[in-house]
């Protein structure tokens, strides 16, 4: 192996080594695979001196060991004519990307979900992730394309994780002509959960995407989404809600790659006990892409004296007849909202409760589909059920 | 009902605003406090309340209950709150992405669970709201609103006795209930006052102007001015003012 030869020994880089022979054995594509890993041993797994892991440290999450058990199956709701198959290619990422790099090398495989042009499906499609039991590496990638003029709602949830797991997942989502879709993608449950998400919107297509992280000990959600032909339209909605000791960072990117597109995202976050919250939010508009309008805003609240939440909002724009604008805000709670509650009756612990809940509420509110709504929901107040008694500093 | 005795308060580390206040109101009476802005009427209301701004320096605040008195400077406003004192607020406070329906329904279950009353589940709470909304004449579409966020000043001051039609205060303290309201809303706000308004409860209206009591008729009225009592009367006593203005009162104070 020559990479070693160039690099000093790393541990955690041989733990997942030792995992490689078994994954290629099973693999399609071997020689992508190992590819990926020369490339992420090449890159090399973050430390807190890379910028785009500055606020997030990963050390704990990766000391493993960790068993890498055959994949599980997916759950799979698909009205009909959703169709879905083994994903026939594995996707490609970026070489600075390592956790998608993991997730290739490793690859437990993955589907392709279609929706074929001109269609309306009511019913909404769901995709669970395979089970990761406790102490397993799993690395599943999903591939959702959806045909031109249709319309289709996803929740695709990513659940069942044990603890002192690590997931770490490529997702790719393909929106046609004129189609319309909203996807969310709710990551609750334990251990590690890395998204790698991808989404290209061709014109006059609209786009409706909801990330939510509930809980979990580390979760980076890395996205990025392209709006790559005239007229194409992204809602952008995130809810991340920790306490204890975890740890939530959201990584968007949202490129305008050309002229009259049109993009909004607004990403909350609930920080309770010692957890942490990062939001990076990228607004890139490429040359020519004129006409673009792109609004983006993170608010967050601190429910304790120990949590902490880094925010940082960037714009690279490539030329002029732009409409951008973004903001940020770090919060506690309010004394006129709080003494408001109190003359109503609400002891402190109970009016922060009911505040941090309409804090949630105000994001989970813009989604329309009315069953990930009540989804959402329901997780929110279990999370917030869980959290209530952490509230001290 | 409630016993006020040499009450002084300031903002905390700021001035003094309340500088000896004595006032006794007895079930079933209605009081108006009247004054110019800056008199300290609103402190006065606050205070009863706990607001967290102001420190009380010296007097005490005495709530006659069934099971006693009770020394309200002992309690925290929830407390106060389900001792049954309810402030309706000047400035009613937005809450975002809570619904009108949820905060009402966890309102009513604190001060009712400190009643000893088994908290009412959605649907049964449902029911006593749709019979408090038709009691007031109210719209019912709010109620699945966030509180107070994007209401109009009438709604929202409507909000603030649909709160106390839930709550059943024995001393509702309503703070300027009648500022910012055309005429259909200051009647409407007024009618609902004087329907709850019972012979075991007592209002005490905060107000700026006589025309409140155009449609509510006190038992007694308080003049304030500069953090004390400079006049007390009955509901004569604010025609006097809305005939000669507060100078009238306080050159003769003075």
């Amino acid at each position: 192996m020559t990479g070693s030869l160039t690099k000093p020994a790393d541990p955690v880089l041989e733990q997942f080594e030792a995992l490689l022979p078994e994954a290629l054995e099973e693999s399609k594509d071997p020689a992508a695979q190992r590819a990926a890993f020369e490339a992420l041993r090449e890159c090399g797994f973050p430390h807190r001196k890379v910028e785009a892991w500055k606020y997030t440290d990963v050390s704990a999450a990766v000391a493993g060991p960790f068993k890498r058990p055959h994949a599980g199956a997916y759950g799979l709701l698909l009205p009909e004519p959703v169709q879905w198959k083994i994903l026939p290619d594995l996707p490609t990422v970026g070489s600075d990307q390592p956790f998608a790099l993991l997730s290739l090398a490793l690859s437990h495989g993955g589907i392709e979900v279609t929706v074929p042009a001109g269609t309306v499906v009511e019913q909404l499609v769901e995709i669970d992730l395979p089970v990761a039991k406790a102490n397993t590496l799993l690395c599943p990638a999903l591939s959702i394309h959806v045909g031109a003029g249709s319309r289709v709602d996803f929740l695709v949830r990513s659940d069942r994780q044990g603890g002192s797991s690590l997931l770490s997942w490529i997702a790719q989502i393909t929106v046609e002509e004129n189609a319309a879709v909203s996807f969310a993608k709710i990551r609750t449950g334990s251990g590690a959960n890395f998204c790698h998400l991808q989404t290209r919107q061709a014109a006059g297509s609209h786009l409706a995407l909801f990330d939510a992280t509930i809980g979990g000990a580390l979760t980076r959600n890395d996205l990025h989404a392209v709006l790559a032909g005239e007229g194409a339209e992204l809602d952008l909605h995130g809810l991340y809600a920790v306490s204890g000791r975890e740890h939530a960072d959201n990584h968007t990117t949202v490129e305008h790659a050309v002229p009259n597109t049109r993009s909004r995202q607004l990403y909350k976050g609930i920080i309770g006990g010692h957890a942490g919250g990062v939001f990076n939010g990228r607004i890139v508009v490429k040359p020519g892409a004129k006409g673009t309008d792109a609004l983006q805003m993170n608010r967050n609240l601190l429910r304790s004296r120990s949590a902490k939440v880094d925010t940082k909002p960037q714009l690279e724009i490539a030329n002029d007849d732009v409409r951008c604008a973004h903001g940020a805000a770090i919060g506690r709670f309010d004394d006129a909202q709080i003494f408001y509650l109190e003359s109503r009756g609400l002891d402190r612990a109970a009016a922060e409760a009911l505040l941090a809940r309409g804090f949630a509420g105000e994001v989970i509110d813009l989604v329309k589909n009315s069953a990930v709504r009540e989804t959402l929901s329901g997780l929110a107040e279990e999370f917030f059920d869980r959290s209530e008694t952490e509230t001290a500093p | 009902m409630l016993k006020i005795e040499n009450l002084t308060a300031r903002v905390k580390e700021g001035p003094e605003i309340l500088k000896g206040i004595d006032l006794e109101i007895l079930p079933g009476e209605m009081h108006a406090v009247m004054g110019p802005n800056g008199s300290g009427k609103s402190t006065l209301s606050r205070v009863i309340a706990g607001h967290p701004d102001y420190e009380v320096t010296g007097g005490n605040i005495t709530l006659t209950t069934p099971d006693g008195p009770l020394d309200l400077l002992e309690l925290e406003p929830f407390e106060r709150a389900r001792a049954r004192i309810f402030l309706g607020f000047q400035y009613p406070v937005d809450v975002p992405g809570v619904s009108n329906r949820t905060f009402l329904r966890a309102a009513f279950n604190a001060v009712n669970r400190a009643r000893g009353t088994y908290p009412l589940d959605p649907l049964e709470f449902d029911t006593l709201l749709q019979e408090k909304i038709e009691r007031l004449g109210m719209n019912r579409d709010f109620i699945e609103r966030a509180v107070n966020v994007d209401f109009s000043g009438g709604e929202k001051k409507r909000n603030e006795i649909l709160q106390m039609a839930l709550l059943e205060p024995r001393l509702a303290l309503l703070d300027e209930i009648d500022s910012g309201l055309d005429i259909d809303a200051l009647k409407a706000v007024a009618d609902g006052v004087a329907k709850l308004h019972t012979a075991d409860n007592s209002v005490v209206l905060i107000t700026h102007y006589q025309r409140l009591l155009d449609y509510l008729t006190p038992d007694s009225v308080h003049i304030m001015a500069a953090g004390r009592f400079v006049r007390s009367g009955g509901s004569e006593l604010a025609r006097e003012i809305e005939k000669r203005g507060y100078d009238w009162i306080l050159n003769k104070a003075g």
